[in-house]
């Protein structure tokens, strides 16, 4: 490839800055606390008052799949936003210092949601079983009195907090702390990628960093069950991966559909769904045989590797092309690569492997191979980005102390005689239904989340003739930007405003800058619109009609952020005049280690353990009482189907979840120029359909008389849905695949148009040992002939 | 003449996100719905039971302001023009009477049409806006010449944009060779797996023995 | 657009939709009448014998030119109704300043060829020649120009009619200066059937409009199509048992087999050509457009009249199915359906023309 530009110098006029340049590295990791003061330069001030008549620039941070990406906002005369731009040398947003800030689709979207007329633009309250619009203080007092009568009469643990993708902490703080609500589902793990997280941390590497690899060092990626190119975790990802592949690093895809990074790696493993643990097994065969494995570290730092060595040793790579329908070959060439390059080789993993019950052992498989290689938190491998802290406001600018209301109560969630938690005590999401049935959950507030696309549908939104959870609980508040089903349901609801409208602030983290911490923030650029607030305004309304007011001084959210920053002796505007960013810290590698030579993993112990044994011992004898076959606790394979769904003769192919570029990470806010966009890649915009589509082989395509652009049914054993097909030879036979978030029942799309494929989730189809909803579900695919 | 300006384009860093897409869509304020100036598309190749070579490559096109452009040819009005100063390809809504012609005789689908039925499409930023382009200063000559939208936010770097000496200097040895053949004025480098290029049908000849 | 595993990037077909497709048809429908109408008044008028045979002559002449009017007026008002801009269109001779697009000369060529159809219209139906019982249905003008001075409040004989009649006179040229008029005026209107394949035929960018063959096709059915017209006129006028309608449509017929003939040669080019090329190949006998062009096109519209025709020339010329009334009415009835399906078939050619074409695919790199 002669005379080509690498990747990141491409394009011209690079936003000037001034770099701040922090001072030593003392303080940012995982494990050490503290941080550097960094030296500030005057730079010109970027962000103007608008309104005069000219064009002026505001900043952002971009929160459309929530990693915010800097962006630059292009305000007109009168204020209006007019252009967004991604921000050179941004953390998030770019390849890192000196290279170009990009906005991907999504963020480029974020104008269109901040002025879509669909957006829900009044406090609206329900009377006589009607929503009907309120103005904000009858808002506020109406959800402070109907919460208030429900503590008096159900209490506060029968209350359930989802917290989603909402911008303000101080939500948890005041339905955690103050409401004395014990019940909190987090996002990520009963939701998101349980499967794999749990036993990440379990093992040590913690399960978070199963996803960064440290890519500037790297020479070989696994792209194991999982798409950056599709769905990075900020514009730096999907740079910077391509950056290693020009740099003549290995990339590997390992997924059963032909994905965006499969279209750039060098290998594409079209894997049969739900036997990675094989393949994982099979390469730490073949990385012993060679002698490529860590031994020092797996010495002096791990426990279990007898048990898995033993275990690989059973897994050939003939054995495991038999069962992943890979060529041995293959196996060995990537194992043997992976290997050689190691510890600059690292494995990228996240749904693919964690949305499964038949994929927590998968993930110890694949896990595994990262304390086999010795490649954790090693300059190309796997990567401990550090952040550093800022500071909590509430001890900074509170002067009461913030009880802890919810001590003591029963959390119905968690606790183990409630019996609804899940084998290592997390969370269940799917059992809310059940426990709204057996009253034990009886209301629920939710910001930015939408719980029904996540699984068991049916229960949630009720089916023709029966109730759902959210008809049957008594109180159901919402904070959300547009009108799902979900809330529309609701008593209460409240407007939110959209990114552009608030101040923004994160500190990081995973990013361009693999050995340096950041933090990034912005003001709103545009005002909100109509009668909606930010998260944090609406927070401390609500708080203060519910009697908390003294717990929130902060008059502006402005102010609660420059709290935050005290720690690191900064306000919102020095951000604003260093283009959103400022570097605050550089940190090493192998955070793991500590000064005296021991170790401390994610998991808290002094050795990364191959081996669950030390915790999880009982916990598998249980899990195979119930499997009906021995899961032992070290690296196992299991086929699928021993804890998961089983593949039959009238549900013969495998629904898997993927994501698109124009919709990943679940926001679940289907705009309409995306929603263009997603059509068009399908080549699909002439029909007069705007949903999701379901993937299909052409082979099992001809088999059912489905052509490219059919309407068909999506059939499992406990519910159907119907959708697009799209027809490629991009996808294993047998697999088909569903771009999930934000279609169909329960969510904004208008119609319903697309699949909410999880109204085939039953509710007892998790994994029972993180919680975690288990998404891989046996149907069959039908052409209804139906009208798009 | 004054210096010509064009695109390059590398499907090797092109990701199919769209950004391109969309970021022209906001700068020139066109409507979501199916008005395009630029567009992705995906193209596949091979099947499933090879899949060792089973491909697909991204594209994004916009007007590819061509050499001899076919649209400038058959426009009744002269509406579109291939501007002498920087061989922008520009169309005067003033003087569009929006009869589509010029859709059908673009071998690329660059033209658009809005809803007030008049042409519109990619003007290489000259200026905000569909019709801009036409009677805009010189790309050469502007005091701040836009960076088009699409390679601004082009979040694989595959865009670039601008005169096309500066972009040749940039470009592969094949991609300058092929690019001395075709009648486009933009550089597409060869996917790094395959040999062929974008090759359209040779816009100057008509097609009398369909090959 | 992608189609799987085809490595081809195909491109949306553009917006010519209904109204094109309308227009088009239209277009060769006045050229092909006003070149009946000339034909008929120039070679069969003189050797027309007897007065139904006269008769049938005029009735064609004057069905051709009038419809050469209106299918060129509602044409007209087809294309502006597609158009983004429609009201511009009428400043077309400054506006349209480019003469290397076919749409431009077209349009030249059909405003002037519409001067000497509506002035070959108007000479065939006002004058004191034709003043009086006005016998034909092609003289439907007069009756509401008649119905018009009916209500006008008036002191004197000297109506519209009178006025219209009184200029026709006055303006028409005779003997060779007619016929040099009638020969330019045939000669625009070949022009205008032709355009309007030549506005297809100049683009390279869709196989399906051939240079070699669809200019042919065009021509053929404009003029079958105009006969069509034309002749449906005089059979509604009570021409349909005369020679002049027999010779007509048989040569219709002769029309009809060499459209036939370069439709098929068309669809053999494509068979075996480029990838566009067998894509519109598929097309046409795919779901897209198997109804409309099998069997509108070549079923109904050529195959069916063909046969139909021979059939009834046959009939008439062996049999003496013309000596009876029912016989007369059954013939007439035959020939007036065969000339509709004609114009069926040529309209649905028009938009299989444009709703099946393909255009060229870009190979990716």
């Amino acid at each position: 490839m002669s005379g080509r530009e690498s990747n990141a110098d491409r394009g011209s006029n690079l936003t000037r800055r001034s770099l701040l340049k922090t001072t030593a590295a003392a303080g940012v990791a995982a494990s050490t606390a503290g941080c550097s003061m960094p030296t500030l330069t005057q730079s010109s001030s970027a962000s103007s008052s608008a309104g005069n008549g000219e064009t002026t620039t505001a900043y952002g941070n971009c929160w459309q799949c929530h990693k915010l990406c800097g962006m630059e906002v292009t305000l007109n005369g009168d204020g209006k936003a007019e252009e967004l731009h991604g921000i050179d040398g941004h953390p998030r947003g770019s390849a890192g210092e000196g290279t170009k800030g990009t906005l991907c689709p999504k963020g480029l979207s974020q104008l269109e949601k901040a002025y879509s007329p669909k957006r829900i633009k009044q406090p609206h309250i329900r009377e006589d079983g009607e929503l009907r619009k309120a103005d904000w203080d009858e808002a506020f007092e109406y959800a402070a009195k109907r919460l208030q009568d429900f503590d008096d009469e159900y209490g506060a643990e029968s209350f359930v907090e989802f917290h989603g993708w909402g911008t303000a902490g101080t939500f948890s703080t005041l339905f955690g702390n103050l409401y004395g609500c014990p019940n909190h589902v987090p996002h990520p793990t009963p939701t998101c990628f349980g499967s794999m997280a749990v036993t990440g941390t379990l093992m040590g590497l913690g399960g978070g960093n199963i996803r960064w690899i440290d890519y500037p060092n790297t020479e070989y990626v696994l792209v194991w069950g999982r798409d950056p190119l599709e769905t990075f975790a900020g514009q730096w990802e999907a740079k910077q991966l391509l950056d290693a592949r020009d740099r003549g690093a290995t990339i590997v895809t390992i997924d059963p559909v032909y994905t965006e990074t499969a279209k750039k790696s060098d290998y594409w493993l079209p894997i049969e769904p739900r036997t990675d643990g094989a393949l994982a097994l099979a390469m730490a065969n073949v990385i012993i045989e060679k002698g490529l494995h860590d031994e020092e570290f797996i010495g002096q730092y791990t426990h279990g590797f007898e048990a898995y060595r033993d275990a690989a040793a059973e897994m050939t790579p003939e054995k495991a092309a038999d069962v992943t329908g890979l060529d041995a070959e293959t196996i060995r060439e990537v194992a043997t690569g992976f290997g050689e390059a190691a510890p600059s080789a690292g494995i990228t993993s996240w749904t693919g492997l964690g949305q499964s019950a038949d994929h927590q052992k998968a993930s110890q498989n694949v896990v595994a191979l990262t304390g086999l290689v010795g490649n954790i938190d090693r300059p190309g491998g796997q990567r401990w980005y550090g952040s550093s802290k800022l500071a909590n406001p509430f001890e900074v600018g509170c002067e009461y102390d913030v009880p802890n209301n919810a001590e003591g109560k029963q959390c119905h969630l968690t606790d183990k005689q409630a019996g609804y938690a899940s084998m290592t005590g997390k969370p269940v999401q799917n059992n809310v239904p059940k426990m709204v049935d057996n009253g034990d959950i009886r209301g629920m507030v939710y910001y930015y989340r939408n719980p029904v696309t996540d699984g068991a549908a049916k229960e949630w939104l009720g089916t023709d003739g029966q109730d759902g959870a959210l008809d049957k609980m008594d109180l159901v508040i919402g904070i959300d930007a547009f009108w799902s089903e979900t809330a529309r349901k609701a008593d209460v609801v409240f407007p939110e405003s959209s990114q552009l409208e608030k101040p923004m602030l994160g500190a990081g983290g995973f990013g361009a800058y693999n050995t340096q911490a950041w933090v990034t923030g912005s003001k709103a650029a545009i005002d909100p619109q109509w009668n909606t607030k930010s998260g944090f305004d609406i927070v401390k309304g609500l708080g203060e009609a519910m009697g908390y007011g003294k717990y929130f001084p902060w008059e502006s959210k402005e102010e609660y952020i420059d709290d935050k920053l005290s720690a690191l002796d900064l306000t919102l505007e020095d951000l604003e005049e260093e283009d959103t960013y400022v570097l605050t810290g550089e940190y090493g590698y192998e955070k793991w280690k500590k000064g005296d030579g021991s170790a401390k993993f994610a998991q808290g112990a002094g050795e990364f353990w191959f081996d669950l044994d030390k915790k999880l011992d009982k916990l598998y004898a249980g899990l195979s009482e119930k499997a009906g076959t021995e899961i032992r606790t070290e690296p196992q394979y299991l086929p699928p189907g021993t804890l998961g769904d089983s593949l039959t003769d009238e549900y013969p192919l495998e629904m898997l979840d993927t994501r698109t570029v124009e919709f990943s990470h679940g926001g679940d806010q289907a705009l309409a120029a995306p929603l263009e966009q997603l059509a068009e890649s399908y080549d699909l915009e002439h029909e007069d359909y705007r949903g999701n589509y379901l993937v299909i082989n052409t082979r099992d395509g001809d088999e059912r008389g489905i052509d490219h652009g059919d309407m068909v049914e999506i059939e499992g054993k406990h519910g159907s849905a119907e959708l697009m097909a799209a027809v490629t030879e991009g996808i294993r036979p047998g697999a088909v695949s569903v771009e999930p978030y934000g279609f169909g029942r329960g969510s904004i799309q208008p119609d319903e148009d697309g699949a909410n494929n999880m109204l085939l989730n039953p509710p007892g189809r998790i994994d029972p040992v993180s919680g975690q909803i288990d998404r891989h579900l046996a149907v069959e695919v039908r052409k209804t002939g139906g009208d798009a | 003449m004054g210096e010509q300006w064009g695109f390059y384009f590398d499907p090797d860093d092109c990701m199919g996100c769209n950004a391109c897409a969309i970021a022209c869509k906001n700068r020139h304020d066109v409507d979501e719905g199916h008005v395009d100036w630029r567009r992705v598309d995906t193209v596949p190749s091979g099947s499933f039971d090879d899949y060792q070579n089973y491909e697909e490559t991204n594209v994004s096109m916009s007007c590819m302001h061509c050499a001899d452009p076919p649209c400038e040819k058959v426009c009744p009005t002269d509406a579109i023009q291939k501007r002498e100063s920087d061989g922008i390809v520009t169309v005067n809504q003033d003087a569009c009477i929006g009869c589509g012609y010029c859709e059908w005789a673009c071998p690329y689908g660059a033209p658009q049409y809005g809803d007030d039925g008049l042409m519109q499409k990619c003007n290489l930023c000259l200026d905000k806006g569909p019709g801009s382009g036409h009677g805009a200063t010189s790309k050469n000559e502007q005091d701040e010449p836009l960076e088009p939208a699409c390679v601004d936010e082009c979040v694989g770097g595959a865009l670039d944009a601008g005169p096309v000496g500066e972009l040749l200097d940039k470009a592969s040895e094949e991609a300058a060779e092929r690019f001395a053949n075709n009648p486009t004025s933009v550089i597409v480098e060869p996917s790094s797996e395959k040999t062929s290029a974008i090759a359209p049908m040779d816009v100057g000849t008509k097609a009398t023995d369909g090959g | 657009m992608a189609v799987p595993g085809t490595d081809l990037l195909w491109l949306p077909r553009g917006h010519w939709e209904i109204f094109i497709a309308t227009y088009l048809f239209l277009g060769g429908l006045s050229g092909g009448s006003y070149l009946t109408s000339v034909v008929s008044s120039v070679l069969f008028r003189p050797r027309a014998q007897g007065p139904e045979e006269i008769f049938a002559c005029e009735e064609t002449s004057r069905w051709g030119a009038l419809i050469g009017v209106l299918a060129i007026g509602i044409g007209s008002i087809a294309l502006l109704s597609h158009l983004g801009a429609p009201l511009r269109a009428f400043t077309f001779p400054v506006l349209f300043s480019n003469f290397g697009s076919w749409l431009v000369i077209g349009t030249w060529i059909i405003v002037t060829f519409s001067v000497f159809t509506t002035l070959e219209a108007f000479w065939l139906q006002f004058g004191t020649k034709h003043e009086g019982d006005a016998e034909g249905l092609s003289y439907f003008p007069r009756w509401i120009v008649g119905w018009i001075d009916d209500r006008l409040p008036r002191t004197d004989d000297r109506g519209l009619l009178w006025l219209l009649d009184t200029v026709a006179d006055l303006i028409r040229p005779t003997g060779y200066l007619r016929l040099g008029v009638r020969l330019v005026g045939a000669v625009l209107s070949v022009g205008v059937i032709v355009y309007t394949a030549m506005l297809l035929t100049d683009l390279a960018s869709v196989p399906f409009w051939n240079q070699t063959f669809m200019p042919f096709i065009f021509l053929m059915s404009g003029a079958s199509t105009g006969i069509s017209a034309a002749l449906f006129g005089t059979v509604l006028s009570g021409g349909g048992t005369t020679r002049t309608n027999h010779l007509f449509c048989l040569a219709d017929d002769g029309l009809i087999v060499v459209e036939v003939g370069f439709i098929v040669a068309l669809l053999s080019f494509l068979n075996s050509g480029s990838v566009a090329a067998q894509a519109t190949y598929s097309k046409l006998f795919g779901s897209c457009c198997y109804l409309p062009f099998v069997w509108g096109v070549m079923a109904f519209g050529l195959v069916i009249p063909f046969l139909m025709s021979m059939t009834m020339t046959g009939l008439v010329s062996f049999t003496d199915i013309e000596e009876s009334r029912l016989g007369q009415f059954a013939m007439s009835t035959g020939f007036a359906t065969k000339y509709t399906l004609v114009l069926l078939g040529g309209f649905l050619l028009r938009y299989v023309v444009l709703f099946a074409a393909v255009k060229n695919p870009l190979f990716v790199p």
